[in-house]
């Protein structure tokens, strides 16, 4: 029996939507400070317009679903799942109204595109484009990378039991030290800190590749943004190759190496325990699925007939790989070169890689690394129970900041978050090849963004389907938030429909 | 009186079109980035507004050129790209260049990038300051809600 | 007291630094070993 939810739930759903669209509503002020800085006068209007709706709404909302109390498990998932739609349609508005969106849906595709920290782009003329429009744009990949609720939590939010269960709707279970508040400003710490050093650099390699000081610095802080949450907005239509600069590309490596690790190891390395990155069962994973993947890659690539020397081999490959692994999406090619000239193969590998995606606890989306090698070891410990006497006792550890032994129970969760994934891939997949794209390159597009990534081969833009960009979207939603919130969202629904009183 | 003056108009742009020199060379972006292979090595001309900054590196400079379509990275002397005044952004439009060179889809030298390695670089036509059009309708539209959200904070002071 | 809370400050900006360097260290042997894979790839093929 389902039991149909009460007034008061909805309240309280409400009550914290609001709060939420509230604190969006405030972070509006930014791009509009850098709208009156620039002297940028037709967008600051327009976030004025976008920043009065946004409170209006979330006041009313948090206004008229007054509650007292707080969230349960369940009110949070619903909450950190619609919390991102409702985040999508308000900061779609600034974007729409900065003219270089055919559409509002468009514009809608970008702004989940930004939360969900994907990169794909449906953007026209983004060469013209203001510079607190393109903050704002990175901005969201700020703000949905670091995660919504981690930024209310240290300005909004009292209560932290109920801020701490949204937190766990948005995909981040691991608590890295035992109070939420402070793991959410050991997050603010680790990135502000990397911030520093990383825009230091990117403007530093910027200036001497011949980019005015002032523009190389706005694009380094735009792009130190987009790189350590995975995201992977540029500022510029030709994304990294416009900069043509080997130690920018290196940088950005870099920084998207670092985002692509767990938080919790972060902290740990930054604690004194330097050998768990050598040791971690995420960054072991990470090396072979990287291994593997470029191999492909680079074997598929080879076999095209582009006669390039090592260096350059390298720099084209390794640069998409790594920047599909991690799931940023920052490229040196552009998209139909995918098609015309890397070939099936070569997009299989870098396809492979975006399905298997970074580490848990970072901005990365995907399968995610841990899982991966939770079900190898699983697999790995059922093959040597076969090969034994029936008799034997078989514990199987595998080591995660510290030795863990491995439980049906971890298997378990790995095992259908990932084949929700697989089914996220294959669905986005099978729609796209209604539209008559080939196998690869409709898996190619589908797993980027299902996974977060943003790589393109090209089906993204503001031409495509609106079924396609409809299920871009779902696609992009749903694998930022690993499904259980989704699935919590689901079920309310359907008590809501069906439920008893 | 009118049948004729058609067919005369006819007749001189069929001997426009036919006497003009062969435009073979001029590549559109998407050209360029869809048909890299057949085009790749072959000297092409290629027009484009010059794009956010020319970047000096020494003797030879990166600019990139935007048509309608893409943008595509050009390397030339820095002489030549001495007369850009203007470059694309959110307040100009960029001066107008036309580039002849060899293109590579995948350029040794380079890192393996698509881009033209010029010879000669003209400017076609001047960039300007894009004026900003505030719409008074949008002032209006952001002050009602404005004054609609301070109400319902004001009505409920006490409930958020 | 106020000695060894020095000491302490000291030691965990100490230890930051070092985890940075680390972390820079390991995405370095990430890039050369996938450096040392491109080139076995490209060898083989030309």
């Amino acid at each position: 029996m389902i039991l149909k939810p009460a007034a008061e739930d909805y309240r309280i759903i409400g009550h914290y939507l609001g709060k939420i669209t509230i604190g969006l509503g405030l972070i509006m002020a930014v791009p509009l400070a850098v709208a009156s800085g620039y002297s940028e006068f037709a967008p600051a209007v327009d976030y004025l317009i976008s920043m009065a709706i946004t409170l209006f709404f979330g006041v009313v909302l948090a206004g008229v679903c007054r509650t007292g109390k707080d969230l349960s498990t369940g009110h949070a998932m619903c909450v950190a799942a619609l919390s991102w739609i409702v985040a999508m349609f308000f900061s779609a508005i600034p974007l729409y109204l900065s003219g270089h969106y055919r559409s509002y849906l468009d514009s809608c595709f970008e702004a989940m595109s930004g939360f969900a920290t994907t990169g794909l782009s449906l953007v026209n003329n983004l060469d013209h484009m203001a510079y607190s429009h393109n903050l704002w744009r990175h901005l969201t990949m700020f703000i949905g990378g670091q995660g919504i609720v981690v930024i209310a939590l240290t300005f909004l939010f009292r209560g932290t039991a109920g801020a701490f269960r949204i937190y766990v709707g948005e995909a981040r279970d691991e608590k890295i030290l035992p109070n939420v508040i402070n793991t959410a400003r050991f997050i603010w710490f680790v990135s502000v800190v990397y911030m520093i050093l990383g825009t230091a650099a990117l403007s530093i390699s910027a200036v001497a590749g011949g980019l005015p000081a002032g523009k190389a610095i706005f694009d380094s802080i735009c792009v130190f943004i987009a790189a350590w949450d995975t995201g992977g907005f540029t500022p510029q239509s030709q994304s990294i190759l416009f900069y043509h600069n080997f130690s920018f590309e290196m940088i950005t490596v870099v920084i998207m190496f670092l985002g692509a690790i767990n938080f919790a190891l972060h902290y740990v390395v930054w604690t004194g325990n330097r050998r768990e990155l050598y040791l971690n069962i995420e960054t072991t994973t990470l090396f072979i699925s990287m291994v593997v993947a470029l191999s492909i890659t680079a074997w598929g690539f080879a076999g095209n007939g582009i006669c390039l020397g090592p260096g350059a081999f390298f720099r084209k490959v390794f640069y998409q790989l790594i920047s599909g692994h991690t799931g940023t999406g920052y490229s040196t090619v552009y998209p139909v070169q995918f098609v015309n000239e890397w070939g099936p193969l070569a997009m299989l590998g870098i396809t492979m890689a975006m399905a298997i995606g970074g580490s848990m606890c970072s901005t990365t989306g995907a399968i995610k690394l841990l899982r991966l090698g939770i079900i190898y070891k699983a697999v790995r410990q059922d093959i040597k129970k076969l090969l034994l006497p029936e008799s034997t006792v078989l514990v199987q550890k595998f080591h995660h900041i510290r030795d863990i032994i491995l439980q049906d129970r971890h298997v378990r969760l790995s095992a259908i978050i990932m084949f929700s994934y697989m089914g996220l891939y294959l669905v986005g997949t099978i729609i796209t090849m209604f539209y008559g794209y080939s196998l690869s390159e409709a898996a190619f597009e589908s797993v980027s963004a299902a996974a977060n990534v943003g790589l393109s081969c090209g089906i993204t833009s503001p031409s495509m389907p609106v079924v396609l960009k409809v299920t871009y979207i779902i696609q992009m939603w749903a694998g930022r938030l690993e499904f259980i919130a989704i699935f919590a969202l689901g079920g309310m629904i359907v008590a809501a429909l069906k439920g008893k009183k | 009186m009118r049948v004729s003056y058609i067919i005369g108009t006819a007749f001189v742009v069929f001997f426009i079109l036919i006497s003009m020199p062969s435009h073979a060379g001029t590549v559109t972006s998407r050209e360029l980035v869809e048909a890299a292979r057949e085009l790749d090595g072959k000297t092409v001309t290629y027009r484009g507004e010059a794009m956010t900054a020319v970047m000096n590196r020494g003797e030879y400079s990166w600019v990139s050129l935007k048509d309608g379509y893409n943008t595509i990275g050009v390397w030339c002397k820095s002489d030549l790209l001495k007369e850009i005044r203007w470059v694309g952004g959110y307040k100009n439009k960029g001066d107008m260049v036309e580039v002849t060179g060899t293109f590579h889809m995948a350029c040794p030298v380079h890192g393996g990038e698509l881009d033209i390695h010029a010879d000669e670089a003209i400017i076609m036509a001047r960039g300007f300051p894009i004026e900003e059009h505030v719409s008074p309708y949008r002032i209006r539209i952001a002050a009602a809600f404005f004054i609609l959200t301070l109400l319902a904070i004001f009505i409920f002071r006490d409930r958020i | 007291m106020i000695q060894m809370r020095k000491g302490l400050i000291v030691k965990s900006i100490w230890n930051g630094i070092l985890g940075i360097a680390s972390e820079v260290l390991m995405v370095f042997l990430f890039v050369v070993s996938a450096f040392i894979i491109c080139l076995l790839w490209w060898s083989c093929v030309k």
